[in-house]
């Protein structure tokens, strides 16, 4: 495996955040749309924001740890690029890792202790109960999410990223949605799960002050922002080679496929965000307990029988 | 310099909004204007830029103003609003005194408790009368400055030993039995009423374990005697709909009901987690609202239309079918004949507040139903007599004296769900108290 050259790393990171601003933009015009005000003009919101976020002064609690807080907003963006790095836009990721898939895993919990550091740092009654209600969705999305992934990775026998793609790229292979598509839900729904987006986003819950970000002005704010719109973005991403057949499609380039559905996955995330109340985790972790995993066990457990028959 | 102020000229403001009891006209008037002008209400103080006092309030009200004012970070700016008229203006005025460089340099320069400036955190605690031409000389004490959230001054700390050097001067939690016999610790956290989305006036002092209420103390917002008269916005509108039904425009208490249960259910779907159906029902209520005070047949006529468009319809049909809401609602808060006190109530008061939340909420999108949906017919038990303008005061006041047993051992999640679904007009309360007493109030 040869390494990407340092240009297609900065392009790639260029495309995933100009995907993350399609979506924040994207839910910008939504919100705009739902209050009866011209959604073209909201567009620009989030670019405005940043200008916003950008000059505002800091906010600092008294008792604060503002050291564990900084160190939690900056993780969060970090964490998601990262997880971008074994994510195939053309033919190869950044750093296509043999273990890629476990790599996009850990990345993603990395944003648990964000997230946490974050609630915890502000020394907030509100921020606290935002961390601690994050680890709980973490709790009750993740096992599920690890099943949804490890099924990807059986159904192409490699954790490498790029491989799975392949695979579902040659003659007489169907996408990995049509033979696991629970699993491919569950991965969507884990999505909105890492990013704390949509019915998930209790963590930054409305009736708790904003939750995690309650005290979070200025620069602090904008990285956990920018961090949770990059997150959504690499599951969206994330969703095309395991699930999508990767850049597989006709008359367009590999990576014109990789876009298009990114795209695509990104724009339904964002809608069902909009779409769909919060649900709240003492009622979901059932749910996720005693349906989803079960659910996805089984998938599992079909998918491997597939692999064993040799009907995939 | 120019960069900054190019930078402040590209964003958005983000107010926060304070309401005292008895300017409920002044809160709605405000939220319209930031509806339309597409500005993002903050949260918290630390995401906020502007604070926007809708009314004047007593001590206690002023207090909570000033603590908030003291936790926004700059740039920012803040105005007092007294009439509903004075809204548009006074939002212009602000957003044009946050692109002012100059101005808000100068504002700041007094600060002392600029966390950033010092990066001491106990340096929030200094008086920042200076500046503050309203201030009653805030000088709170840590305690009070604790959480630098809405509303949240920590309250009794017990007896502590203040020796010891803690984070930021603030005392530890003390610890009190839970429900399972442990010894865990208490946190007190204070709801309201200055937080988004919460009843105007009310004030709810939880003690918490973990995020589980073990009480709950209710009070109202300078609620001390001799307090001047309140007029009660909705139960005001309500009572000229009232009085018009016979004569010339008959939907008009109809209308004035919808918007009153919209401005309700807007705020219930955004403490639900759902902003995005919240947005359109805060809409709905802006166009409900103009048709009801609409005197003319002509004009009312022409303001109904735009309420009765499909877009309100579809929205709610959503609401009401929404499985997720039904689900993470149904069972919650169930309330009792028996615990309202039947034999003093009356029966279209009780009616109104009895099931569990989604019930409650089920009711107001009846009233919203009955307007918009030609075809609409309100089951039994939803009578459409149940929130007229006289027991809005009876209603508010059996449900305050609920609140303490519904809100106890709840997850504050539920806690702040409960509270939506009841919803009490404080207004109504104050304004019975000072109207001469009806005989069946």
């Amino acid at each position: 495996m040869t390494s990407a050259p340092p240009w297609s790393i900065i392009a790639c990171f260029a495309v995933f955040g100009m995907l993350a601003y399609a979506a924040a933009a994207l839910s910008a015009a939504m919100n705009a749309r739902e209050s009866g005000t011209p959604a073209a003009a909201a567009l620009t919101l989030p670019g405005r924001e940043t200008a916003r976020l950008l000059i505002r002064q800091r906010s600092v609690t008294p008792g604060a740890d503002p050291m564990l807080a900084r160190l939690g907003t900056g993780l969060l963006p970090l964490a998601a690029l990262m997880s971008i790095l074994v994510i195939p836009l053309g033919q190869h990721a950044i750093s296509d890792l043999s273990v890629g898939v476990v790599w996009f895993n850990a990345m993603e919990v990395l944003a648990w202790a964000a997230v946490w550091m974050v609630g915890w740092g502000s020394n907030s009654s509100w921020g606290l109960v935002g961390a601690n209600r994050f680890l709980a969705q973490g709790l009750a999305y993740e096992l599920p999410h690890m099943f949804a992934l490890i099924t990807a990775a059986v159904g192409a026998g490699s954790l490498r990223v790029s491989d799975i793609a392949a695979v579902q790229g040659q003659s007489g292979h169907l996408w990995f949605v049509v033979y696991m598509p629970a699993a491919f839900l569950v991965f969507l729904l884990s999505a909105l799960g890492f990013a704390f987006w949509g019915p998930f986003s209790q963590p930054l819950g409305r009736e708790i002050a904003g939750g995690a970000a309650a005290e979070l002005s200025g620069i602090d704010r904008l990285l956990l922002l920018a961090g949770r719109y990059l997150l959504l973005t690499a599951g969206a991403a994330m969703a095309v080679p395991l699930f999508l057949g990767g850049g597989a499609g006709p008359l367009l380039p590999a990576w014109g496929w990789i876009l298009f559905k990114t795209g695509v996955v990104l724009a339904v995330l964002v809608w069902i965000g909009h779409r769909v109340p919060a649900v709240r985790m003492e009622r979901f972790t059932e749910i996720s307990w005693l349906v989803m995993l079960p659910l996805t066990i089984l998938q599992a457990l079909a998918v491997s029988i597939f692999v064993l028959v040799g009907w995939m | 310099m120019e960069l900054t102020s190019r930078l402040l000229a590209l964003g958005v403001p983000h107010p926060f909004v304070i309401t005292a009891p008895g300017f409920t006209a002044v809160r709605l008037a405000v939220e319209q204007q930031i509806r339309e002008r597409g500005w993002q209400e903050a949260l918290s103080p630390a995401d906020a830029d502007m604070l926007v006092q809708c009314g004047n309030g007593r001590t206690e009200f002023n207090d909570a103003i000033d603590r908030v004012w003291h936790q926004l970070p700059a740039p920012r700016t803040r105005m007092l609003i007294t009439v509903p008229e004075g809204a548009a203006s006074s939002l212009d005025s602000a957003a044009a005194a946050l692109r002012d460089v100059e101005g808000l340099r100068r504002a700041e320069a007094n600060r002392l408790d600029a966390p950033a400036a010092h990066g001491e955190t106990n340096a929030a605690a200094k008086d920042d009368a200076a500046k503050d031409d309203t201030s009653e000389a805030d000088t709170t004490d840590h305690a009070d400055m604790d959480s630098a959230t809405p509303g949240t001054g920590m309250g009794d700390m017990g007896d502590m030993d203040m020796d010891m050097e803690l984070p930021g001067g603030l005392p530890m939690a003390d610890r009190g039995a839970d429900r399972d016999g442990l010894k865990l610790d208490q946190l007190h956290l204070v709801l309201g009423p200055a937080l988004p989305d919460w009843p105007t006036g009310l004030v709810v002092r939880l003690v918490l374990q973990g995020d589980i209420a073990q009480s709950a103390e209710i009070s109202m917002l300078d609620a001390d005697p001799g307090y001047r008269p309140h007029s009660c916005f909705w139960a005001a509108a309500l009572g000229v709909a009232e009085r018009s039904e016979q004569s010339e425009e008959p939907r008009r208490y109809k209308l004035a009901r919808a918007a009153a249960s919209a401005d309700s259910l807007q705020r219930f779907l955004n403490v639900a987690g759902w902003p995005s159906a919240a947005r359109t029902g805060r809409w709905l209520r802006d166009e409900l609202l103009d048709a009801a005070r609409r005197n003319s047949p002509s004009t009312g006529t022409a303001a109904l239309k735009r309420a009765l468009v499909p877009r309100y319809r579809r929205w709610l049909r959503t609401v009401r079918r929404s499985q997720v809401l039904r689900w993470s609602t149904a069972g919650l808060g169930l309330l009792e004949l028996e615990q309202l006190n039947p034999g003093q109530l009356d029966d279209r008061v009780s009616s109104g507040l009895t099931g569990d939340v989604t019930a409650r909420v089920l009711r107001w999108l009846d009233d919203v139903a009955i307007v918009l949906d030609p075809a609409f017919r309100p089951g039994p038990e939803s009578g459409p007599a149940s929130r007229t303008a006289d027991n809005r005061a009876a209603t508010a006041r059996a449900a305050l004296a609920a609140l303490p047993d519904m809100l106890a051992g709840q997850e504050l999640a539920s806690v702040r769900l409960i509270v939506a679904s009841l919803d009490p007009d404080i207004e109504a309360l104050f304004a019975a108290k000072s109207a001469p007493r009806r005989p069946h109030d």
